[in-house]
Order: structure tokens, then sequence, then C-alpha cells
């Protein structure tokens, strides 16, 4: 990386893109990085701040999951304690983290390259969502310092309605006040690939040869545009209810608790997809590439995908089955709540096909996918028992919920999304890191989830409520196990950032094209040059890999002849 | 300490345990204890087998393709096959609509069965507020547990006086959330096995005390065995039988004071509201009340009235986060509140 060693570069190691100019040696200084309309440098920034939300997070998990593991106090005796801890868990995991994500995180770093371009349509409104990241950030931060947020991520009226329920005032106004801004941070991302996607298209890409991941960001910014403002609107709404008492959710002054819901869940439905189809893009690339075998009926997955945007704005209703709304909206919404189950069925049959006769090879990045089939046919089958409306009515807002939206959330959209990091990170980074560790760790994150969150499930059948901070103790069992499982993932992630953070250091150098995958930032340097490309190669077909073939010297592919 | 005696809950009383849970035996679902609890069970399972089918379905193929199509030598050419087969991709979208059409129809089903009450139906009031639970028995009886005897239908017609709560009997397979402003209705129907005591939840969350904020529901044999509890349950010596004082006790504990005042010492003690210890002292002192206003007011009788009539009217500084539902208590009632609060100046 220095410029020492790009000078004494020998012939044979200019392969390796560290060792020629890249965007990391384009410019210096923490200026070039903190004002960069560099979408890569951008990208890493988001990645890093993303990281350390996911840190702070986690660690509010496990301090909830400890204080479950005896009932009654274990250690805290202060309930009030304990429902801030899972609020800030909640708030940070889905606006901080997941929301961002995929599709500001490794979307700014991947999207460009994957279309050819030299960088996103509009860089300079790219920093600036990452700032309102950072803003919107620092406000949901700052509640820690005035006592917490203790309303629940829902911020259900009348609780979140200051004076009636929640003990924490001022933090309530910074938490919204936080959401607010993220969420502009999420629209302006979008609006910026919607317009990528539109205009920096390669001539010889046409919209059915973009790569799945590009159709999957595709929606999901679609999704941002049109289902975010909502989010502003409600939180807003709520703070001008908490001002000037207008009386739309506080029934005390004729307003209506279950509005405030419908406008939440409105948004936040969505949100889920904004979550997971992302996650699903990543898995397109990441089951063809390793499997090395052409992705299997790729107009149903692009369809499916965009029928998953769709479906994803009028089934947000289910989310009410027992809130009192109407029953004949409950048998609508369950009844739409069934056809988004099918799009999602879809992609895992051809995810299993694209596999049916491939060449699978069992690496890192392989093994995140892998894990978020398994976890997403849970996450997505136990989908049915909660759309099913008889059902929902014993489910509902129990830990059966807990568990499939953590199988959903986490168990499918981060594991893509880490299987997604070390997947592109020879790419970004341009080193390789320890294959054995990366194993180790995504399979100990792996067993640590299933453990943390199978036995959910089966309290949650048996009645056990959530968000409860002291529990029967016919269910300690259940939570004891679901604890030790947390503290085997949070060992996991230690020793997947050790994995990384040691190839930083000692890994060897990446070369262009480690997996033989053969979409366009496959055949660009590793890492790339501040304009990613010298010159666009034509390729027709993203999926079709047979004109790579293994170097053995290079330890990655190369094109033939 | 080694591992296993980590693992050791600490002692539990027995007598804690509500009866349901105290079986040993594993079960999925709890025990089903009303007439419409199969509603809710056979889709469930319906549902469990098809999602046990596709898991094992999608997880072997792929453990099977992971281990057959393996990957042994980078030099391998890539997989051949098929790119796209449309009759089977369709195939693949029918049979799970297919299926999805029967969960939901199903599922739809039961729903109006569980959501249409009986015309025969004993009605109870349910008036919850954080963090407690009244009902309120034809003929106007109140208790602070759920009493119904075995094959009565019962409907709740519930309603809070503060923020969402939910009712949620996991043995009867009823949940419904309380909503103020607005009256919801839950109702169950209890089996010849239901004779005894259930659990029965707050499943929405409410704040600070969420998760003991539940109750029992206790099923009696007969009507006579019911009505003979009511009577006995709540028929109260009232407030000409006894010292004025004492009555006032007697309310404290019942009608939810106790949730947001201490009455033992002068701090909050982590309640919401003042102390009356300390309302109690400022009472006899001649004390003064500052309000978020800015007002003040000398605490005497006519404070506390005005504070159960109107809690909202003026909020004492220090207590923003209190919210205190307005009240119905009459005239004799108030006196006796005030009584005893001046009993306990410390």
């Amino acid at each position: 990386m220095s410029e020492s060693q790009t000078a004494s570069a020998s012939p044979q190691s200019v392969k390796f893109g560290l060792e020629a100019p890249n965007f990391f040696t384009a410019s210096k200084g923490l200026a070039s990085w903190l004002l960069t309309l560099d979408h890569k440098r951008i990208g890493i920034m988001y990645l890093i701040a993303i990281t350390i939300a996911f840190a702070l997070g986690g660690a509010f998990a496990l301090m909830v999951r400890t204080e479950l593991f005896f009932a009654g106090p274990t250690i805290t005796s202060d309930p009030n304690q304990y429902n801030v801890w899972f609020t800030v868990h909640a708030a940070m995991m889905i606006f901080m983290v997941i929301i961002p994500g995929v599709p500001a995180a490794l979307g700014n770093i991947i999207l460009p390259l994957m279309l050819g371009a030299k960088d996103v349509a509009f860089p300079r409104l790219n920093l600036a969502s990452f700032y309102f990241w950072i803003v919107g950030s620092l406000f949901l931060g700052s509640v820690l310092f005035f006592g917490g947020v203790d309303t629940g991520w829902t911020f259900y009226t009348p609780y979140s309605i200051i004076g009636t329920g929640s003990t924490m005032a001022t933090s309530v106004y910074l938490a919204l006040f936080g959401v607010f801004i993220l969420g502009f941070s999420s629209i302006l991302t979008g609006v910026n690939f919607i317009v990528t996607i539109h205009k920096l298209r390669p001539r010889v890409m046409t919209w059915f040869r973009m790569p799945l991941f590009l159709w999957a960001i595709y929606s999901t910014a679609v999704i941002q545009v049109l289902a975010t403002p909502v989010l502003a609107i409600t939180v807003l709404l709520l703070m001008v209810e908490n001002f000037f008492g207008l009386g739309l959710f506080d029934p005390a002054l004729g307003g209506d608790p279950v509005l405030f819901q419908h406008f939440f869940w409105f948004y936040s439905h969505p949100a889920v997809y904004i979550m997971i189809l992302p996650a699903m893009g990543i898995m397109s690339e990441l089951i063809s590439i390793h499997s090395h075998k052409h992705v299997f009926g790729y107009r149903f997955i692009a369809y499916s995908s965009v029928a998953i945007a769709m479906f994803g704005f009028i089934v947000w209703g289910h989310h009410m089955f027992t809130s009192g709304m109407s029953g004949l909206l409950n048998a609508v919404f369950s009844f739409l709540t069934f056809s988004v189950s099918i799009p999602s069925a879809i992609k895992m049959f051809n995810w299993l096909s694209t596999m049916y006769r491939g060449s699978i090879s069992i690496n890192t990045p392989m093994l995140w996918a892998l894990g978020f089939m398994f976890n997403f046919a849970i996450g997505g089958l136990t989908g049915l028992f909660l759309g099913t409306l008889s059902v929902d009515i014993h489910l509902h807002d129990t830990y059966f919920v807990v568990a499939h939206f953590h199988y959903v959330m986490m168990g499918s959209a981060l594991f893509a999304f880490f299987g997604g990091v070390f997947h592109w990170w020879p790419k970004f980074i341009g080193k390789m890191y320890n294959e054995k560790m990366g194993m180790v760790g995504a399979t100990m994150v792996f067993w640590g989830f299933n453990i943390t969150f199978l036995p959910q499930f089966i309290m949650g059948s048996q009645g056990m409520p959530r968000r409860y901070y002291d529990f029967d103790p016919a269910f300690l069992i259940w939570h004891q196990m679901s604890t030790l499982g947390s503290y085997l993932q949070a060992a996991g992630f230690v020793v997947c950032a050790y994995t990384l953070a040691m190839s930083l250091v000692k890994g060897r150098l990446a070369p262009a094209n480690p997996w033989g995958g053969n979409s366009l930032e496959w055949h660009c340097q590793s890492p790339p040059i501040l304009e990613n490309f010298e010159t666009v190669p034509d390729v027709e077909d993203c999926y079709d890999y047979t004109d790579w073939q293994y170097d053995r010297e290079l330890g990655g592919y190369v094109l033939k002849g | 300490m080694n591992l296993f005696n980590l693992l050791q809950a600490p002692p539990v009383d027995l007598q804690d345990i509500p009866p349901g849970v105290r079986e040993t035996s594993f079960s999925w679902l709890p025990p089903q204890m009303t007439t419409t609890a199969h509603i809710v069970d056979s889709p469930f399972w319906f549902v469990f087998w098809v999602c046990v089918f596709f898991f094992v379905l999608i997880v072997g193929l792929m453990m099977y393709f992971v281990i057959k199509y393996r990957r042994r030598d980078e030099s391998e050419p890539p997989g051949e096959g098929a790119t796209h087969n449309t009759p089977l991709e369709v195939a693949w979208t029918v049979i799970p609509l297919l299926l999805a059409v029967v969960m939901f129809y199903w599922g739809l089903d039961g729903y109006v069965a569980l959501a249409t009450p009986p015309s025969n139906c004993y009605e109870v009031n349910v008036t919850t507020q954080k963090w407690s639970w009244n009902f309120r028995y034809e003929g106007g009886a109140e208790h602070d547990e759920l009493h119904t005897w075995v094959g009565q239908p019962v409907k709740l017609i519930m309603r809070s006086q503060d923020v969402l709560h939910c009712v949620d009997i996991p043995d009867f397979r009823v949940k419904m959330d309380i909503v103020p402003g607005r009256y919801t209705v839950a109702w169950f129907e209890t089996t010849q096995d239901a004779l005894g005591e259930h659990r029965l939840y707050c499943a929405e969350y409410c704040g600070q005390d969420h998760s003991s904020m539940k109750t029992k529901v206790v099923v009696h044999q007969t009507r006579e065995e019911f009505e003979e509890w009511l009577v006995e349950a709540t028929t109260y010596p009232g407030p000409a039988d006894m010292p004025l004082h004492v009555w006032g006790k007697q309310l404290y504990l019942r009608k939810g004071c106790a949730s947001c005042h201490n009455n033992e010492t002068e701090d909050q003690d982590g309640k919401q509201g003042p102390s009356w210890v300390e309302t109690a002292k400022l009472l006899t002192e001649g004390g003064m009340r500052e309000f978020t206003d800015d007002t003040s007011a000398k605490v005497d009788e006519n404070y506390i009235n005005e504070s159960i009539m109107l809690p909202k009217k003026r909020i004492a500084k220090g207590y923003e986060k209190g919210n205190m539902p307005g009240n119905t208590l009459n005239s004799i009632d108030r006196d006796a509140i005030i009584a005893y609060i001046k009993m306990l100046r410390p």
C-alpha cells in the first residue's frame, strides 16, 4: 500500500492491485477520507461505523440475555433498565445496522463496480447520506446519556406520549429525531441507487443482464424512497403530538393508538424487506459464484425481488391481528401476507437448483450462504404460523415472534451481509483472510445463533410473552440455553473480526478474481483504482463462468487465452 | 463454582408457580382448556408439518448437493446444467400458493369463531391500568382475579385506563389488546379439564412492571361454587364497619394506589408517584407542593382531593413521569384516603 512498495514492485507482482496504484493510494490524509466522494471510501467508512453500532447493539443484546439467565433480578433489579436495553438493542440494530448494512455499506462499494461505472450517479449526495447517518446515529446514541429510551423500538402510543407512559421524556424526543434523520440517509441512498442503475449501466448490460444483486438493490431502493417518508411523517406526528397535544394518537385527547400502529407499520413492514431483499441479492451472487454454476431461473429470481417489494407494501396489518382492528381487515391482511411468502419460496428453490450439479466450494462466504439457507428456511416457514389468523392469536407477542424475526433479520439478513463482506473483502481491501479461521467464525456464529433462537420458538409456543423482565420458572431451561447460545455467537463474531483484522496485517495479496466470478467487479483490479476500470469489458452473461480458469501461482482466476 | 451449579435456578417457592405450568413433561403447546383451543391448535399442527416437510426438503437437498457436488479442485470446470426450467419454476410457485390458500382459509375460518362470542355469555368487565387487573362481575363485585366455572362461555369487555395492555391466557388461546379509548372483546368457554388455576399475562408492553402484570384465572366446578366465591371474596365490610383510616388502607391496596405510591418510607422507593408518607409529613407540617407550571399549593385536604379527582390538572415537580388515572372514588372513600394518609405521618 505504501509508495515504496509500489515503486519496488516486481513485474510479476503487478498482478496484485495493492502493489499498483489503487483507490487507497489515490490520495492521503484524514480529510481525503472524510470529504471523499469516492463510493468505495464512503462504503468503507459506512462499514466501520456500522461495525461500531453492531458492537454496541450486540452488547445490549448480551445484557438482555444475561438478565434473563435467571427468573427475577440477575444483573439489574430495575426493570426499567432492562426495558431500556431491549429498546436500544432493537433501535440500533434496525435503524443503524441492518437497514444501512447491505444497501449503504456493501451496496456503495459494489454497485458501481458491478455496473462498470466510475461512481454512483450523485457522489456528493452519497457523502451527504453518510453524514445524515452519522448525525442520526449520534442523536439515537445520545439517549444513553439521558437515561435511555424504554418505549420499545415501535414507539407505540400512548406509552411513547410523554406524561402518559414512558419514564424517559427527553430521550424519546432524541430517539425520534435520530430515527427521522436516519430515515433521510436511507431515502437519499435509495434515490442515488435508482438513478445510478437507470443511467450508468454499460451499453451491453440490459435490465435482464444485470447481476441479481442489482435487481435486489433496485427493488430495495424503491421501497426506501416510497416507504421511508411515511416513517418520517409518523415520527414527526408523534413529536408534534408530544409538543402540542393535537390528539392524533392520545386517547385522552380523542386520538386513536391503533392509528399510530397503522402509520408505524406502513413503513416498518416494508422496512423488513429493505433489510431482507438486498440480503437475498447477495445470496444469488454467493450461491452461483461459489457453486461455480450459472444461476438458475434468473428471471424468476429478478421478478420475485420486484414482487416482494410490491407485496411488502400491503401486508403491514399482520402486525396488528390482536390490536382491535376489524375482523375484515384482519382477513384481508392475512390473505395478502401469504402472497408475500411465494416469491421467497421461489428464490429458495432457485438457489437450490443453482447448487444442483454445481461444483461447490466450501469457503467462508459459502458457509455464511448455507447458514442463510438453513436459517431462512426456518425464519420464512415460521412466518406461515404467524400469517395464519387463528394461530397468530396464540403466538402474537410471544417469544415465537421474537425467534421468527431474529431468524429473518439476523439469521438471514445479517448472515448474508457477513457472507457479502467475506465475499467482496479481497476485492475492496486487496488482501485475503485466513480461510480456516473465517470458517471457524462462521460456524460458531451459526451454532450460537441457532442455540439462541430455537429454544425461543418452544417457549413462545408454550406462551412466554415477549419484552418480559421476569418470567415463570417453567421457562427457565429455554432461557438459559438461549443465553448460552448468545455467548457462543458473541465469541464467533470476535473470531470473525479477528480474522478480518489479521488479514489487514498479514493476509496474502488478493488476486483480481479469487472466486471465479464473472460479474464486472471481478474484471477490475483488487482493490480497484480510483476510477474503478480503465476499460469496461463487454460481459453479456455475468453468470457464465466458462471463460475463467484457475491460476495456481496467482491463487485466483484468470481469463482463458 | 462449577458450571452445573451455575445452571441451577435459585430455589423457587412452588407456591408461586401457577399449576398450569407446573407439569414437567414437555409439550409444544399449553394444555387445551377451552372448547376453542383446538381451533388454534389444528392449523398450528398442519402448518407445523408442512414446515417440517419443506425444511427437511430444503436443508436435506442443500446438504446432499454440498456433499455430492463439492469442488475437489479449483481447476475443475464450472458446473453445467439448465439455466432455467419454466414448468418446474411454475410448479414451485403454484404448489406453495395452494398450500398458502389452505392455511389462509383454515386460519380465517377459525378466527371467525374465535372472534364471535356466543349470545349466552357471562359478561365480565375488565379494566386495566399500569400494572394491575380489575375484573368486575355481574352485580358489580370487583376482584383482581378472573373467576369462572366449567362450561360457561365468558365474554371479557375490556378497557384500559392508561396505555395499551393485552389479555393473554395461553391455556385458553385467548389474546386481545386492551386499547385506551375503546372497548375490545375476548371470549372463551372452558372445558371440564380446565378446573383449577391458569396463567393470565399482560402481553402488550406497558413499561416498568409489564412482566409482573399477571394474575390467575380460576375455574370453579359449578356456578354455585363460583357464586359462593364471589360473595365471599368481594363482600368487604364497608366504611361504616371500621375506622375511616382502616377503610382508607383497604382502598390503597385494592384500587391500585399501591402501584405508584410508597406507604412505608418518605422516598419514592422506585415507584412513580409521591410517597404518601412524605405527603403525610407535608400535610401535618403545612408544607408546600411545587408544580411544573411554577405555581405551588399548600398540601391540605383540598389539595389531596383535587389530586384524586383531577390528577393531571397540576403535576408536582419531580413527578413528571407519573401517570395517575382519573378516579371514581366517592366522597366517603376520599375522606378515608385522606384519613389514611394522615395516619402515615412519620
